[in-house]
């Protein structure tokens, strides 16, 4: 089995802060890995590692084999374009853009964003929103926020999905929508990352991790 | 990307709106005064080169400012001897003179001329000044019935025009001149005079000096070369009861009101137009900071610096261009009304820019401000493709 993305003996470190301590972790294509851990432990610069959005300050990052070591920024966004899809912790969404325009947002800068628009609109049926494609974020729901932003993430059938805390402040029954959405992902052969406090939704990934005191360490396996 | 500027453009558009409604007034100030400049120094140009007279000698006692003389050729209806003319000729120093006698055409004729135009009535054998702008001078003399127009005036027929109830033959239409001589009727001294004397409104200001027939409006002198001119004035006072100006002070006088007016015009054009641009710059610089998890989640999706510097520079390219475009069709009208009140107090001499002046002004005033405001944007566009992308994970909720 591949490896989509590859960590080997990462540090991070702010100042004489340290994040992240000699970490090593790999992501096999279709499977999803959940990392827990209390606030301020580093999760979100975990992810922003794997996301290709930061460099670590010392280590080594594979995308799909390929060293980022010393990529410049302009062959970073490439690759983030290329591999990744996102599930931020708020759903991020454009205010000036409607919600089909959100979906197609990633397409803009890839690739003809003409030709995903039927996807994006596919992607908005699957989650229930098909009579939400012309509203702006502004008037949606938290909940119907939060699947545009997951229909995002997928729209361009990403090899790699980063969720970062993709089930906080929701009720548990969208909640476990959201969370079955994200999983799902991982039968087309993409591997999910996903940084959470919600121990039900770990308990349903792959394998569960637990970053303390900037060190990971898996705690759990299905 | 040309529709993410174009969404977000909508999305602010209130500010959007107050840069581009202060650009479009630098922008139509600056096109407007552009194109009045040119007028008024084509016109002033063209004055000089064909308006040979050194002085004009009006009656003593007119009070009209004598730009308006020189330049306008306002309506004057005073009047003096014709003896002064040759008193003046005698004067040395004075090269050579020609009279004018100037009325007006008011008149309620249905099949006259609607406006009120000057007459002139001009001596042709030692004419100097209406000569130059005649296009095809067949004629030594004019006959009592024939016409000479001016580029302006308005008529119905090719060949005929009715003024005060009478038909005249018309000779030919002057050049434009961008004076009063545009809207002008030029015929004969004795014509003129024959108007006056039959104008009964008109008779107590010629009454007190005699009969038109033996009166004159205005002498218009060349002095020899090299000759004194403040001798030949002082010379000229001592002829008779008249009021002579040099043409020169006038002109360099209202030369140099002109340049004032269009430093202060223009002046305040261009300080609007780098207000707009400097609320522009401030705008984009305060909006790169403000948007930056914006442009971390592009930065995520894939997008590189670059994208995101056009992002920032389209942006304040396409509110420049709509600015400087909304100017023009704004300075458009701002011309045409100068123009007509330049036209109603006949304060400058003028002539029309021609459209291919025009449209290289407004092609590059578009792309100058266009221009200026994407290099206003530079700073924010740079600062903006170097935007940390991991900020989308950690910055709060987008504008």
């Amino acid at each position: 089995m591949s490896n989509l993305l590859e960590l080997k003996n990462i540090n991070k470190t702010y100042d004489e802060d340290v994040i992240l301590e000699d970490i090593s972790f790999t992501l096999p294509k279709g499977k999803a890995v959940a990392i827990i851990g209390h606030s301020g432990g580093g999760k979100t610069t975990l992810l922003s590692i794997m996301g290709l959005l930061q460099k670590p300050t010392s280590g080594q990052v594979l995308v799909d084999g390929q060293d980022i070591g010393r990529l410049n920024a302009e062959q970073l966004a490439k690759l983030r374009g290329q591999y990744l899809g996102f599930v931020f912790q708020r759903a991020r969404l454009i205010n000036s853009l409607t919600a089909l325009e959100n979906v197609m947002a990633p397409a803009w800068f890839v690739r003809n964003e003409a030709k995903v628009e039927p996807e994006a609109k596919a992607l908005l049926e699957q989650f229930g929103l098909s009579h939400r494609l012309y509203h702006k974020p502004q008037e949606l729901s938290l909940g119907q926020l939060r699947r545009i932003s997951l229909a995002r993430a997928l729209l361009l059938k990403p090899a790699i999905l980063l969720a970062d805390e993709p089930t906080n402040d929701l009720d548990p029954a969208l909640a476990e929508e959201v969370a079955g959405c994200l999983l799902q992902a991982r039968q087309s052969g993409t591997g999910v990352v996903i940084v959470t406090h919600d121990v039900g939704l770990a308990a349903q990934a792959d394998q569960t991790f637990r970053l303390e005191d900037g060190m990971l360490r898996l705690v759990g396996c299905q | 990307m040309t529709f993410l500027i174009w969404k977000s453009l909508l999305h602010r558009r209130l500010q959007s709106i107050a840069i581009i409604v202060s650009i479009a007034v630098g922008v139509a100030i600056v096109f407007s005064v552009g194109a009045m400049y040119n007028g008024v120094s084509s016109g002033m140009e063209l004055s000089k080169q064909r308006m040979g007279a050194d002085i004009v000698i009006v009656p003593y006692g007119v009070t009209l400012e004598p730009s308006l003389l020189l330049f306008g050729g306002a309506t004057a209806n005073s009047y003096m001897p014709k003896t002064y003319v040759e008193g003046v000729r005698n004067v040395p120093g004075v090269r050579t003179v020609t009279p004018q006698f100037y009325t007006h055409s008011l008149t309620a004729d249905c099949h006259d001329i609607g406006t009120q135009n000057r007459m002139i009535g001009y001596d042709s054998t030692n004419d100097w000044i209406i000569a130059p702008w005649l296009k095809k001078v067949h004629k030594t003399e004019l006959t009592d019935d024939e016409v000479i127009l001016g580029a302006k005036v308005p008529t119905w027929t090719q060949n005929k025009i009715s003024v005060l109830g009478k038909w005249y033959n018309i000779v030919t239409v002057a050049e434009e001149t961008g004076t009063t001589l545009d809207y002008s009727l030029l015929v004969s001294m004795n014509e003129a005079r024959r108007v006056v004397a039959k104008d009964t409104s008109l008779k107590q200001v010629w009454a007190k000096q005699g009969p038109p027939s033996e009166l004159i409006s205005t002498i218009l002198v060349q002095v020899d070369e090299g000759a004194d001119i403040n001798a030949v004035v002082t010379e000229i006072q001592n002829v008779g009861f008249m009021k002579p100006i040099v043409a020169a002070e006038v002109k360099k006088r209202i030369a140099d009101q002109f340049t004032v007016f269009v430093f202060l015009i223009g002046g305040v054009g261009l300080l609007t137009v780098v207000t707009s641009l400097l609320h522009l710059f401030s705008r984009f610089y305060t909006l790169t900071w403000e948007r930056q998890a914006e442009w971390g989640l592009y930065l995520a999706f894939g997008a590189t610096g670059r994208d995101i510097s056009a992002v920032i520079v389209g942006e304040a390219a396409a509110v420049a261009l709509t600015g400087s475009i909304a100017g023009l069709l704004l300075g458009g009208g701002l011309y045409k009304g100068s123009l007509q009140l330049m036209e109603a107090y006949q304060s400058f001499p003028f002539v029309q820019p021609s459209w291919s002046f025009i449209a290289v002004m407004a092609l590059g005033i578009t792309a100058l401000f266009t221009g200026l405001g994407a290099l206003a944007a530079w700073l924010p566009a740079y600062r903006g493709s170097r935007i940390d992308p991991s900020i989308v994970m950690t910055r709060g909720e987008f504008d």
